[in-house]
């Protein structure tokens, strides 16, 4: 039982930290430069999570510049940090 | 006997695996993390607390579900984050927060709300399933100990 318990453990443990580490090396489109559409025109964004969030939706929130075509990167609606915080204030 | 010990090897396994990858990948990424908690709608002063708290929790209660003398409080910590973790997909999907950006970390941030509740649900099951078998375990061994001395 014992070695059957050694076994199951240390699969796991590789598998996640192995995993983990896989996922951190390969390259997430988050990293790169990101753009919203405003209108027809992509614009960059600042940082997320300071400048910009992404509501939770369907659509694209961020698009990245990959080969010279748009492609989708973060998901969900692109909502400017400083209209929610105008929002806010407004409810108030 | 040896069936039910096997069923809770894994289920220890999969929430161990489930917990190390989550914590691997917030301390891999520190900084992305760091701006995905600052996201929520915590009141800020928390934020620094709750940055440290949930991986480091992650990786105490992988370590715990590890061992057998301490797989109880393991699995029962376990449940209790699982369940909070739910609860946070469960008002996001009921709307009562306004945006709420992922902050799962790696694979898991690609899934949708919906499928992050169902995935949460899962680990709050097994959590509960491991906290029975190793419950009627424990409450056998004592008997089993008893009428060893009788």
């Amino acid at each position: 039982m014992n070695k059957i318990k050694l076994v199951i453990m240390t699969t796991a443990i590789f598998l996640s930290l192995g995993s983990a580490f896989v996922k951190a090396a390969t390259a997430d489109c988050v990293f790169t430069q990101q753009y919203y559409l405003s209108g027809s025109n992509y614009v960059m964004t600042g940082v997320f999570g300071h400048d910009y969030y992404c509501d939770t939706g369907v659509g694209a929130c961020t698009y990245i510049l990959s080969g010279g075509n748009y492609v989708q990167c973060r998901i969900g609606s692109y909502l400017p940090v400083k209209l929610t915080n105008e929002q806010d204030q407004q409810k108030k | 006997m040896i069936k039910r010990q096997v069923v809770l090897e894994s289920i220890s396994a999969l929430l161990i695996m489930l917990f190390l990858y989550a914590s691997a990948s917030k301390f891999l990424d520190f900084n992305r993390f760091i701006g995905e908690m600052n996201n929520q709608r915590f009141p800020a002063q928390i934020t620094p607390i709750v940055i440290w708290a949930v991986p480091l929790s992650e990786i105490a209660i992988a370590a715990a579900l590890l061992f057998e003398p301490t797989r109880m409080i393991g699995l029962i910590a376990s449940l209790i984050l699982m369940s909070l973790f739910t609860i946070y997909t469960a008002t996001v999907l009921l709307h009562i927060f306004k945006y709420v950006p992922c902050s799962c970390g790696g694979v898991i941030s690609k899934l949708t709300w919906k499928q992050h509740l169902v995935f949460n649900l899962f680990f709050v099951a097994l959590s509960i399933a491991g906290i029975y078998i190793q419950r009627q375990k424990s409450f056998k061994s004592i008997f089993t100990t008893k009428n060893s001395f009788v």
